[in-house]
């Protein structure tokens, strides 16, 4: 559809059809032809957003419905999506197992990972950005190809870098994973932001009188802000659900356990209790939905103006 | 009003940097009783050097990693309460001046001096500078009041009340009190120019720093901008360095033009020198809109000759003894354009090609026959049009001549005579 196509609703088709009659019922056809075109194709992608929504709420939808069905009733046929009556065994069961301390554990291991990595790469980032240094560019490359590194491929040697340290079955070697690991990635993501901000920011505030880590406080911290919570909810999210490592790291040290590691309890070597895996499940989820709805507006704000600003 | 204030943050800013207090007062009231003033053999008045020069660059060099050259040997010294204008084309290191000035970036050999001190290694704050830069640099996240005031809660153990009062009086200087409690992005290009202006001011800089301050405004606010700029420098007697690529604005603003090339000085000279006088091709070039003719020709017995032959009359002919080539340099406004070519040496036949009428007088473009273009000045309409045969005079006592290897300037025209030309006409 072309621009200088007259729209329905516009005044101007109509008096090129009284001037020209012969035409008027091609013009008017064609017009009638594209909104019918429009709206098949509106239609389309309202199913395809359908499909979507559906793909991915559904695994969720099923285990908030799997957690609260009474026992026996899980593989039921024919499946239905709401359980006939609601039962809330399996939270007691999984609260009875300890779930608030893996709550606790979660919690502290996230806030002290995000914590550690944002005090990590926020100067590193504004550092990258700003300061001109030898071997700048090749050290920014070699931060990148750790990113590439799966840490699930060099489990093993941490395991032993691990161990050597005296780290192993403690919280603290753990955090520190997550901040070695999740901070290459959280410094390129953070220089981009800081080279949105024009380099005069700097110089204007050298001038009133900062040096280069008061620069960074009161004056860039502001604007990259949006930068920060993006890596903060990022990592936030990364850290709260993550196993492998916590797995490794914890080993059978349980009253260090975080909540995936309590999920995975309630598979059995003989069956798995799926009512409880659903419900611990939902408790897991439950604080990130919770902070994410809360810090929504930055988290999208910071997608967008990461990309715009400049 | 103004002189109290600037009186008052002296002396608590004195109290706080002792070694700033060193030949200050000297420095400072200079600006209110007549200086003594020598004539240098460069024919521009100083003051003696002592207490009068308030900046110094010897020799500044600054080089990027050993390869690209930025700003190349560059020395020039600023009387107290001059200002200076560092103009040239983008590239030419002058905003690296600036920024070696300010202490953001430091020159690579080299000394600069602020009030006979030297400076280098010495963090912005210390050197007393305030530099106001193009696309303002307001901290976006602060008001206007706590942008202007953000310099003397860093540096100084002013009382919250000393530093609103400070605040106050540079936002009454600068008319931006209605804008204090506002944010950046609520403020026009202009109101963010001058809360920038006031941030720099309430500091009381030693030196004023601009750095193309006027080129994100639009035209009509530009020139409105340029006068005040003037005005709050004249009224502050602050010694500035303003830098701009528009040589309007250095012709108009500066007391001296320092004209940049590749990172070195080609020439500093009060504006109406520059122009008169331009040591060399590019300075030639450079000042003046629309922009010097040149003529590149050869050195002959009577005669200079190449595209087009122009007679080689004393003085030109004694300029250019003992140079091979030479180019010819006529300003617009000196070319005569005359119905057509009365057959005369001096005349040269030429076809127009445009002609813009720009209010009082008009531009007209034309192609001399040999091939060069040449742009003519006239008064009023240009009364010929386009593809008419003229003939366009360019009188021998108008004519700079320089030597084209070196581009050095060899002879300028008498500026008594440019006066009688615009005089009774």
């Amino acid at each position: 559809m072309t621009d200088d196509e007259p729209h329905s609703d516009g005044g101007t088709p109509v008096e090129t059809d009284t001037l020209r009659p012969s035409q008027s019922t091609g013009r008017l056809g064609r017009l009638a032809e594209t909104v019918v075109t429009q709206r098949v194709v509106d239609a389309a992608v309202y199913v395809l957003y359908a499909v979507a929504i559906v793909f991915f709420v559904f695994p969720a939808l099923w285990v908030v419905s799997a957690s609260l069905r009474p026992e026996g009733e899980l593989f039921s046929y024919p499946f239905r999506l709401l359980p006939s009556e609601i039962s809330l065994t399996a939270y007691q069961q999984v609260i009875d197992a300890g779930v608030a301390t893996w709550l606790v554990n979660s919690t502290l291991v996230t806030i002290l990972g995000v914590g550690g990595i944002l005090v990590v790469s926020v100067p590193a980032a504004y550092a990258f950005s700003r300061f001109e240094f030898r071997g700048r560019r090749g050290l920014l490359g070699i931060v990148l190809l750790f990113q590439m590194i799966s840490p699930v491929i060099i489990i093993v040697p941490l395991y032993t870098v691990m161990s050597t340290l005296g780290l192993l079955r403690t919280r603290a070697g753990l955090v520190l994973l997550y901040v070695g690991i999740q901070t290459p990635f959280s410094i390129w993501l953070l220089k981009g932001y800081f080279d949105t901000v024009p380099v005069e920011l700097d110089y204007a505030a050298r001038i009133d009188g900062c040096n280069r880590l008061q620069t960074l406080r009161y004056v860039l911290l502001r604007p990259v802000a949006p930068g920060i919570a993006v890596v903060g909810i990022f990592n936030t999210v990364l850290t709260w659900s993550e196993f492998v490592l916590a797995f490794t790291v914890l080993r059978s040290e349980s009253r260090l356990h975080t909540i995936s590691i309590g999920v995975y309890k309630f598979q059995g070597q003989y069956g798995n209790d799926w009512r409880a895996i659903a419900a611990a499940s939902v408790i897991g989820m439950l604080p990130l939905v919770i902070v994410f709805l809360g810090l929504q507006r930055y988290f999208v704000k910071g997608l967008v103006e990461g990309s715009l600003k400049g | 009003m103004t002189d109290e204030y600037r009186h008052d943050t002296r002396r608590t800013r004195d109290s706080r940097h002792t070694h700033d207090s060193h030949g200050d007062d000297a420095t400072r009231s200079s600006g209110t009783t007549t200086p003594h003033r020598v004539v240098t053999d460069g024919g521009q008045p100083r003051r003696r050097a002592e207490s009068g020069v308030a900046l110094e660059l010897s020799d500044v060099t600054k080089t990027y990693g050993g390869a690209a050259t930025a700003v190349e040997e560059l020395s020039v010294s600023i009387r107290d309460g001059e200002l200076l204008v560092l103009v040239g084309p983008s590239g030419c290191g002058k905003s690296t001046t600036l920024r070696m000035i300010a202490g953001l970036e430091e020159p690579t050999s080299g000394d600069v001096r602020i009030d006979g001190r030297s400076v280098l290694g010495l963090e912005p704050e210390a050197r007393n500078t305030a530099m106001v830069f193009q696309n303002y640099a307001l901290y976006p996240h602060m008001t206007a009041r706590e942008n202007i005031g953000f310099g003397l809660r860093m540096t100084t153990n002013l009382s919250d009340e000393e530093i609103a009062a400070e605040v106050e009086s540079a936002a009454e200087t600068l008319d931006v009190t209605e804008l204090l409690d506002a944010t950046p992005d609520s403020m026009s290009g202009g109101q963010q120019q001058r809360v920038a202006l006031g941030r720099a001011i309430v500091r009381d800089p030693s030196v004023f720093l601009l750095d193309e301050p006027l080129s994100n405004l639009d035209a009509t606010l530009r020139a409105r901008m340029r006068t005040e700029i003037q005005q709050l420098q004249r009224e502050l007697g602050v010694t500035t360095v303003y830098v701009t690529h528009d040589q309007t604005e250095a012709m108009t603003m500066g007391d001296r033009v320092a004209v940049l090339s590749d990172g070195e000085i080609q020439q500093v000279a009060p504006p109406m020198d520059c122009y008169h006088e331009p040591a060399n091709l590019f300075v030639a070039q450079f000042v003046g809109e629309p922009s010097m003719n040149t003529l590149g020709m050869r050195v002959g017995r009577d005669q200079f000759t190449g595209a087009v032959d122009y007679p080689a009359v004393d003085p030109l002919a004694d300029a250019a003894h003992g140079v091979d080539q030479v180019t010819i340099g006529v300003r617009p406004e000196d070319i005569d354009v005359e119905p057509d070519a009365d057959g005369e040496a001096t005349t040269l036949p030429a076809r127009v090609d445009v002609t813009e009428p720009v209010g009082e007088r008009s531009f007209v473009h034309a192609t001399l026959e040999g091939g060069p273009s040449v742009t003519a000045a006239v008064e009023g309409g240009a009364g010929v049009r386009e593809r008419d045969q003229v003939g366009l005079r360019l009188p021998p006592d108008r004519l700079h001549l320089f030597d084209t290897d070196s581009g050095e300037a060899l002879h300028h025209p008498d500026r008594e005579s440019a006066a009688a030309a615009f005089g009774p006409a």
